[in-house]
């Protein structure tokens, strides 16, 4: 995947794989639930990353491994050069601070029994920040860098609007002053006015601070306008990655190309022809041989219901695992 | 960024002070709870009736006028009068004096066992939700057993088998009773794990310990509460039930259901001997469910006034 990039990538995943063991299984042969089934990506320094896919395909999973709020199952995941599933104690206390995290639910991300003020504060707290009155400062810098006023320091969530907490969970991840945010549907929950405001937030504060994201998302409009680069993900794999403008111009998995012909235009005479899928997801519990996405692809081989292709790079930052891009490499 | 400033909420009325910034604020779930106590006036009633039975459990040597197991048989069964404020039984002991005292075992025995079955049930509940594996199914197993089984009849069998005594009492009913708590405690421990300000915790690097104290015990204190008051009521009534079938408390310590059991012969012709410890069994029951359902709506975030 590496090419003629100079900047060594901040965050690098390789191979990542997360099964979840299901209960009460028996005879022996214990199935599991393949999250993820083998990701690999990397994410450079002020970056971001877009991961797209539909509902259970295992991007929140991704996100919550590489933050190791959930074991791994295998693979490495490389934080500036250091081995993130290595990290032991003090080391790993200084690395959870440079990593934080947006969260998809504004009502069920902040604790709605705590002050806003001690929210946004706990992560000085926790890493032993700061004298009482500098965090308060801090705490009121990190609100008015989200376009809150700092006198809401000392209320409660259930005052607030769910873009307002949205605000308040990015002041929470700021105050730390992280490398990397990782960013999971953080505009999913609101309504699209105020979606926009919060991507423009985002933006800005990127633009600031140097930040770094991985920005999880099933809605194509909103990583585009973020994302520099795209990953797509399937049933637990990610099968076409490439940058923004590229992939949307001329995606090369059967999957992108479904997903993109269902964005809606808005302009009702340039309607394109929708590829629409058949069936449905199947089960990560037991997916398909060979290519995840055979069963529902139009275009599928013989070779796709045996063998699970390959990742190519069909140009440069532009891979896909697809059977039909076999003879095509840059 | 002042362009995408959102519309500025209306200014608070109080001024600010900096130094409040992380202090218990108006705002506090506990203040917000007892300024929805005052206002609900069933639950400020069942607090006050409660607070009145334990004050009196406290202070019974010094408002009693007599000695409750003193006999008096010459002034046996006679009604209210200036010397026996609420009359005698049978063997003319002081009504308003065993009442009196009557307070204190029935409190004293049921506060301690409603302490020590959310104690069990709360090891047992967050062990197995915390846990899980193997652990979490023996627990569901064992608790989906012993509330399948008709809880009097299983009490009555354990205090028969350890042999009627306050003590075999309280064991029957914690051993009966656990299941409830562990059931609940699990289910909270579960819905806690998934909570995504306890995964942001996390993500930050707070430890365990800290986690629990700050996000998940102050976000399940509220059920616990209510789920003692409730308790509480349910407790003293089986402390009755059983004491009055001769299972509890034996006499002559005076306890309200071994009181009614005693007074059972001589209804007609000393009615209040059954009518006054049956309305204290009453009303400090109805004080636990009224206290009760009213903490349950005030600790309700939701439905907290602002």
């Amino acid at each position: 995947m590496t090419n003629t990039d100079v900047t060594e990538p901040l965050l690098e995943v390789r191979d990542l794989v997360k099964h979840f063991p299901v209960r009460g299984s028996r005879l022996g042969r214990r199935p599991a639930v393949r999250a993820v089934d083998g990701v690999s990506f990397h994410i450079r320094r002020g970056e971001t990353f877009g991961l797209v896919g539909e509902s259970g395909c295992g991007k929140t999973t991704t996100a919550r491994v590489i933050l190791r709020l959930i074991p791994a199952t295998g693979g490495h995941v490389r934080f500036a050069g250091q081995d993130v599933f290595e990290l032991r104690g003090r080391d790993l206390a200084a690395w959870r601070r440079q990593a934080q995290t947006i969260f998809q639910d504004p009502y069920g991300s902040l604790n709605p029994r705590v002050t806003v003020g001690a929210s946004i504060a706990e992560g000085l707290v926790v890493h032993g920040l700061g004298t009482r009155r500098e965090r308060e400062a801090q705490v009121h810098a990190a609100l008015t860098a989200v376009g809150l006023r700092p006198e809401y320091a000392r209320r409660y969530p259930h005052e607030f609007s769910g873009g307002q907490r949205q605000r308040i969970g990015i002041a929470r991840a700021l105050v730390l002053q992280p490398q990397l945010i990782v960013c999971d549907e953080p505009v999913s929950a609101l309504d699209v006015s105020v979606q926009a405001q919060v991507l423009n937030l985002l933006r800005d504060l990127q633009a600031a601070h140097g930040l770094t994201y991985l920005f999880i998302a099933h809605n194509l409009a909103v990583v585009r306008y973020i994302a520099d680069r795209i990953g797509v993900m399937y049933l637990g794999k990610l099968v076409e990655t490439a940058p923004g403008d590229e992939l949307y111009r001329e995606p090369r998995h059967p999957y992108t190309q479904a997903l993109l012909s269902a964005i809606p235009q808005p302009r009702p005479g340039q309607a394109q022809e929708r590829i629409v899928l058949g069936g449905d997801v199947p089960s990560p519990l037991n997916p398909p041989s060979g290519c995840p996405f055979h069963p529902r692809c139009a275009h599928v081989l013989p070779v796709c219901k045996q063998v699970m292709p390959p990742t190519r790079e069909l140009s440069p930052g532009h891979t896909v695992a697809c059977h039909l891009y076999e003879d095509e490499t840059c | 960024m002042p362009s995408r400033v959102l519309p500025a909420a209306p200014a608070s009325t109080e001024t600010l002070q900096d130094e409040e910034l992380f202090a218990v604020g108006e705002h506090s779930p506990w203040r917000a709870a007892l300024r929805v106590l005052q206002a609900d006036r069933a639950a400020l009633g069942g607090l006050i009736l409660l607070g009145l039975f334990v004050a009196i459990a406290i202070a019974a040597p010094l408002i009693a006028p007599y000695d409750p197991l003193a006999i008096h048989l010459s002034d046996k069964l006679q009604g209210p009068s200036a010397r026996y404020p609420l009359g005698t039984d049978q063997l003319g002991r002081d009504l308003a004096s065993r009442l009196i005292y009557g307070t204190r075992s029935t409190l004293g025995s049921a506060i301690p066992t409603t302490i020590g079955l959310l104690l069990i049930g709360l090891a047992i509940g967050t062990t197995a939700g915390y846990l899980g594996g193997w652990v979490d199914r023996v627990v569901v197993g064992s608790i989906d057993v012993l509330l399948a089984l008709p809880r009097l009849i299983l009490s009555l069998t354990l205090v028969g088998f350890l042999g009627p005594s306050l003590q075999s009492l309280l064991i029957a009913i914690i051993a009966v009773g656990w299941a409830d708590h562990a059931r609940i405690f699990r289910a909270a421990t579960l819905a806690a794990r998934e909570w995504e300000f306890v995964l942001a915790a996390r993500a930050l690097g707070a430890s365990d310990l800290r986690i629990m104290a700050r996000h998940i015990l102050p976000n399940v204190i509220g059920p616990i509460v209510v789920l003692a008051t409730l308790d509480l009521g349910h407790i003293i009534l089986m402390i009755s039930s059983l004491s009055f079938l001769g299972l509890g408390i034996q006499p002559p310590t005076p306890e309200w259901g071994a009181m009614l059991n005693d007074a059972r012969t001589y209804l007609e012709h000393a009615p209040h001997l059954v009518l006054l410890p049956g309305l204290c069994i009453l009303l400090s029951v109805l004080a636990c469910n009224l206290l009760g359902d009213g903490l349950r709506a005030a600790l309700d975030p939701r439905s907290r006034h602002r």
